[in-house]
């Protein structure tokens, strides 16, 4: 097995994540954030780190006059070895780091309901697949099965910390609505007004401007709860040493970094989570990153899929996919440093998506299976477009059903 | 017999109608949406086997639907050759972005399903109609910048990606179901039809396009227009061109969808009037209306004249000066004795009653000049001289200065799938019964709702569609608008003796505040506002926010019933009886209550705030009004603590303090014409 590394990225104060909109003083004037950041902003920031780490000149680097670089780092136009997973939301609190996960977009619970009470919608054998029964019928383009709730509810959109994500993993579904952790009490938008000021330092006439930050919450009451974002480095764990300083983000704002031991799925979980899966040779992928798999046509479905059949490989498994839930897309570009222009807009499938999945191959052992589940627990999905897998995108959770 | 209900419906409404940086942009998603799900209705109801559309209500005797229904048609007879003209349609949409359609016993579903996938493909080449002719406006206008052999391919390609790709265009999302229903089951089966498409809404799939370049200052997610790979030389050109000067601003570089949609109102649907208002008109249209109220007394009369014959000597390039005004500032000019051809300030946009506009740098920069610089000597001097007109002018009418801050009114009707599945009506729900929900919703917006906002208050309509709109409002009349509203739903929509309620998110924001921050912000609100829980109560709430200049926001909860207390207040400010300051006195005492025991800060709170109030009547308020206006408001105010201790999620007492305090400071704000 891979020696990995987690590392736990804390803000010194507010940052921003820019979208997509040009953003010129004196013509716009509202810069908006998106949150949290696409494994792209996190990807090159640990690579400007190790290579100022390594202690090359940036400007030499870009004009392509440098040697021996790192090998985690690549070269200017190549990703090297480096290949992370991330980032995830995370909070440090006096046990340790805990990761969290937005929910899945079957975790859902009863409309107007007074208790709220979590629903994990499921697709099993009794649920009715309405494109093959033709009593009903839909404009869905692939012939996948739906999940049709008994009763009007609402998407919990909110965060799992990750021994609640565990449990749900293992088919235990966290109680109430309540008990999860909303978005507005992990971070919050500042709106910053700007100016610009002229050579005399007076505010510059028509320069008035707002940047939307981002700020992530610490516990007011608990200063030892402090919140920030995790990666794992998969390989180039040398990229970066135990601890450090590292700019993310527009602004170039400050972070801190510091490499952590992380709670692993235990031997335990893992072999739950097997076990739920060789019952009914049935599992799920729950998407924690944005995903860009490489079918144009059907890039909502994992690239390892063949949108004909829907079935596919996976390692050694061969699976079939019988149903998903997809989020809006989501838009991942970029600023190409190197060349000084925008990066290639595409749109990504967002986290929270979740692909059901039918194991076709019967007969595998427990064992065969605690090493599927060990293996893609918290990595990167194949079958994306090149690279996007190396940065972080496509990150999963893997559970049974 | 089984019968079938389908559901449609287009989108992405979010992305695509709140995408806006001017209003127009906003008026014009939403009339694209309302005409291609029209469309997909014609479809349905002209089609074989023939659909009927229960919801929405299209009552062809109304018309408005019947003119907007007509021209669908004719487009489909057409076979989509013919454009539709929606200039005597009323401007904004009307129709909701989903509608349901029964079919009879006797089709198969396979027929249903044909025509459904047609009234898609109808859709989707509408749409793809609307691109294109944006596409060729452009190119018969900036024809030497794209004309260019090297860029013409760039600059079709560029077009090519949003009108087919994989036989769809990708920018637009329909997604439909199709479900049995029996007579004797309706609401339940009602209720599955909905369920699934629930579901099928929840696989929101996609097409990839790789969007390379500079991305769309509108939206942020497509390609820049551009030829020649220069966006900044293809847009300098068409601002140049006259009949594009007003409507692609400074700075902006669009993508082909937000092109297309700016463009679609004047070049797709013959709409020629394009005066619909900018937020800085709704902003100061108090200030108009006074205007319009006084324009026949001399004084006022002299000072429309020398502000207008200033502000023409600064010889504006693209200053619009021919906007229609508001409906009641029109009655109002109408109403006035001998009343002839209204003084062309009434015309002009909201900003040139805003004195922060006379900046000659940025008035030259906004609108140009036929004067040679900005800091030409001359140039200054007409500016200087337009501001003091407009002072002048605003002392004539007795106000200071105009207001600067509007509203965004975003309204939903509640739980409106528990009526249609007999949820809220005791299990009794059939197919008339839908379609009668459908008419009543259909009066409400096309009869009570512009009867209640534009013909009687500052206020204009971007959208309203089945239970749920947008209106812009003037700051001065967002709460008797509200009450009015409000009160409208629950009186017509009355089942079986049940009264429906709605609910309303509200954005009280500055003129040149992004407008694309502001929709976000009333969606948010009216998400807040749903959340809002009583035990035993409908929703039916409200949530204001309201957006400070300076950054932050601050949200206002609360019941329907509470608004006219903050009205009463405000009419008390006004007419200068109560000194708002009242409500920083409270504040600041409530920050000495913070050791207080619960059980007793409650009543604490109300005798400081009734001791506070009674303090702060103007000195020459006698006894005996100030004795009777306590009667009515102190009881008004613990019923306001008591609504937010009522409150499911966050009903403490300490918080019932501060939403009180933040609720009468929202009255004293709103008293004083918003933030300077």
């Amino acid at each position: 097995m891979k020696t990995v590394k987690w590392f736990f990225i804390r803000p010194f104060d507010t940052l921003f994540f820019r979208d997509a909109r040009p953003f010129s003083a004196g013509q716009d004037n509202l810069a908006q954030s998106v949150f949290p950041p696409a494994p792209s902003t996190t990807y090159g920031a640990i690579r400007t780190a190790s290579l100022i780490q390594a202690g090359v000149d940036l400007v030499k680097f870009k004009a392509d006059e440098v040697k021996n670089l790192p090998p985690a780092v690549g070269n200017r136009r190549q990703f090297g070895s480096l290949y992370l997973t991330g980032p995830i939301l995370a909070r440090r609190e006096p046990s340790g780091v805990c990761l969290l996960f937005l929910s899945p977009l079957n975790l859902v619970y009863e409309e107007g309901s007074g208790e709220r009470r979590l629903e994990f919608l499921i697709q099993d054998e009794s649920s009715q697949n309405t494109v093959a029964t033709g009593s009903q019928y839909t404009n869905l383009p692939l012939p996948l099965n739906l999940f049709v709730p008994e009763d009007r509810v609402t998407y919990a959109d909110r965060y799992l910390t990750f021994d609640q994500a565990l449990a749900l993993l293992c088919g235990t579904v966290p109680d109430k609505l309540d008990n999860l952790i909303s978005k507005e009490s992990l971070w919050k938008s500042d709106n910053r007004v700007g100016i610009a000021q002229n050579k005399a330092r007076s505010a510059e006439e028509g320069m008035l401007y707002s940047s939307q930050h981002i700020q992530i919450n610490n516990h007011p009451a608990n200063i030892n709860r402090v919140g920030g974002l995790a990666i794992k480095v998969i390989e180039g764990e040398d990229s970066l040493p135990s601890d450090g300083i590292i700019q993310l983000g527009g602004e170039k704002r400050f972070c801190e970094f510091q490499e952590i031991s992380l709670a692993q799925p235990t031997e335990f979980q893992i072999e739950l989570i097997a076990k739920k899966i060789l019952k009914n040779s049935r599992f799920f992928f729950w998407l924690i990153s944005p995903a860009v798999f490489f079918n144009d046509e059907y890039p909502f479905i994992p690239g390892f899929i063949d949108y004909h059949t829907l079935k596919g490989k996976l390692d050694d498994q061969q699976v079939e996919l019988v149903a998903c839930q997809i989020g809006r897309s989501v838009g991942i570009g970029g600023w190409n440093i190197v060349d000084n222009v925008p990066k290639p807009m595409r749109r990504a499938v967002p986290p929270g998506s979740i692909y059901f999945f039918k194991l076709t191959n019967g007969g595998k052992s427990e064992e065969q299976i605690k090493q599927f589940v060990e293996r893609w627990m918290l990595y990167p999905l194949p079958g994306q477009k090149s690279d996007y897998d190396k940065q972080g995108f496509g990150t999963i959770l893997i559970g049974g059903y | 017999m089984t019968k079938y209900l389908a559901i449609f419906q287009i989108g992405p409404v979010q992305d695509f109608i709140n995408c806006a940086k001017k209003t127009q942009d906003y008026l014009a998603g939403s009339l694209i949406i309302s005409y291609l799900t029209t469309l997909a209705m014609v479809n349905i109801e002209s089609g074989k086997p023939k659909g009927k559309v229960i919801y929405p209500s299209h009552d062809l005797s109304d018309p408005s639907n019947d003119k907007i229904y007509n021209e669908a048609k004719n487009v489909l007879v057409s076979y989509n050759k013919k454009k539709p003209d929606l200039s005597k349609a009323p401007l904004y949409g009307t129709v909701p972005n989903r509608f349901v359609a029964t079919f009879d016993s006797d089709n198969d579903i396979s027929s249903i399903k044909m025509l459904l996938k047609d009234a898609e493909k109808q859709v989707r080449l509408e749409y793809i109609n609307i691109l294109k002719t944006a596409k060729e406006v452009l190119e018969t206008s900036v024809d030497t910048v794209i004309r260019d052999p090297g860029c013409k391919e760039d600059w079709n390609k560029l077009w090519d990606r949003y009108l087919c790709v994989y036989g769809k265009t990708p920018f637009l999302e329909v997604y439909w179901v199709i479900s049995p229903y029996e007579d004797k089951s309706y609401g339940k089966d009602y209720k599955k039809a909905e369920l699934l498409f629930g579901a099928r809404k929840a696989v929101r799939n996609f097409a990839q396009v790789e969007e390379p370049g500079a991305k769309c200052t509108l939206c942020g997610q497509h390609e820049q227009l551009s030829s020649n790979k220069d966006p900044e030389k293809f847009w300098q050109k068409l601002r140049s061109i006259d009949r594009f000067k007003f409507r692609f601003g400074e700075g902006e570089r669009l993508c082909a969808i937000c092109t297309a949609k700016r463009l679609a109102l004047s070049e797709y649907f013959g709409i020629k009037d394009m005066s619909f208002p900018s937020t800085s008109n709704m902003a100061i249209s108090s200030t108009l209306l006074e205007l319009a109220k006084n324009v026949n007394n001399n004084t006022v009369k002299n000072c429309i004249e020398e502000f207008q014959k200033n502000f023409k000597e600064m010889e504006l390039e693209r200053f619009p000066t021919e906007l229609s005004p508001l409906y009641i500032v029109n009655s109002q000019l109408k109403e006035q004795p001998g009343s002839q051809k209204p003084p062309k300030i009434f015309g002009y946009d909201g900003n040139a009653f805003i004195l922060d506009t006379y900046q000659p740098a940025k008035v030259y920069k906004e609108y140009g000049s036929k004067f040679k610089a900005q800091n030409d000597p001359d140039f200054i001097r007409k500016v200087e001289n337009a501001e003091r007109a407009l002072k002048k002018l605003l002392e004539s009418i007795k106000v200071e200065e105009s207001p600067k801050y509007y509203c965004v009114v975003s309204i939903d009707g509640d739980d409106m799938g528990k009526w249609l599945d007999g949820s809220k009506t005791n299990g009794q729900m059939d197919q008339p019964l839908h379609e009668r929900i459908s008419k009543i919703l259909s009066e409400y917006a096309s009869k009570k709702v512009p009867e209640l906002s534009e013909e009687k208050y500052l206020a204009k309509i971007v959208y309203f569609g089945g239970d749920e709109g947008v209106i812009l409002c003037s700051l001065e009349h967002i709460l008797p608008m509200m009450i009015d509203l409000h009160e409208a739903y629950t009186q017509c929509f009355r089942i079986n003796g049940k009264a429906g309620t709605n609910s309303m998110g509200v954005v009280i924001a500055h003129h040149q505040q992004s407008l694309l921050q502001v929709m976000s912000e009333a969606r948010d609100a009216l998400d807040k506002a749903k959340q809002v829980k009583y035990i035993n109560e409908e929703k039916n709430a409200f949530c204001i926010s309201l957006m400070k200049r300076s950054g932050g926001t601050i949200q206002i909860l609360g019941k329907f019933e509470m608004l006219k207390h903050l009205q009463n207040m405000i009419d008390y400010y006004r007419k200068k009886e109560i000194s708002p300051q009242w409500v920083y006195a409270l504040d600041t005492i409530s920050l000495t209550f913070q050791e207080v025991t619960d059980h007793i800060l409650r009543e604490a709170m109300i005798a400081e705030a009734k001791r506070i109030l009674k303090r702060h009547f103007a000195g020459n308020c006698p006894e005996k009004e100030k004795e009777s206006a306590m009667s009515i408001l102190t009881p008004e105010i613990e019923t306001i603590v008591n609504k937010y201790q009522g409150m499911q999620v966050g009903g403490t007492i300490k918080n019932s303090i501060k939403n009180l305090i933040e609720f009468e400071y929202l009255g004293a704000y709103i008293a004083k014409g918003g933030g300077r």
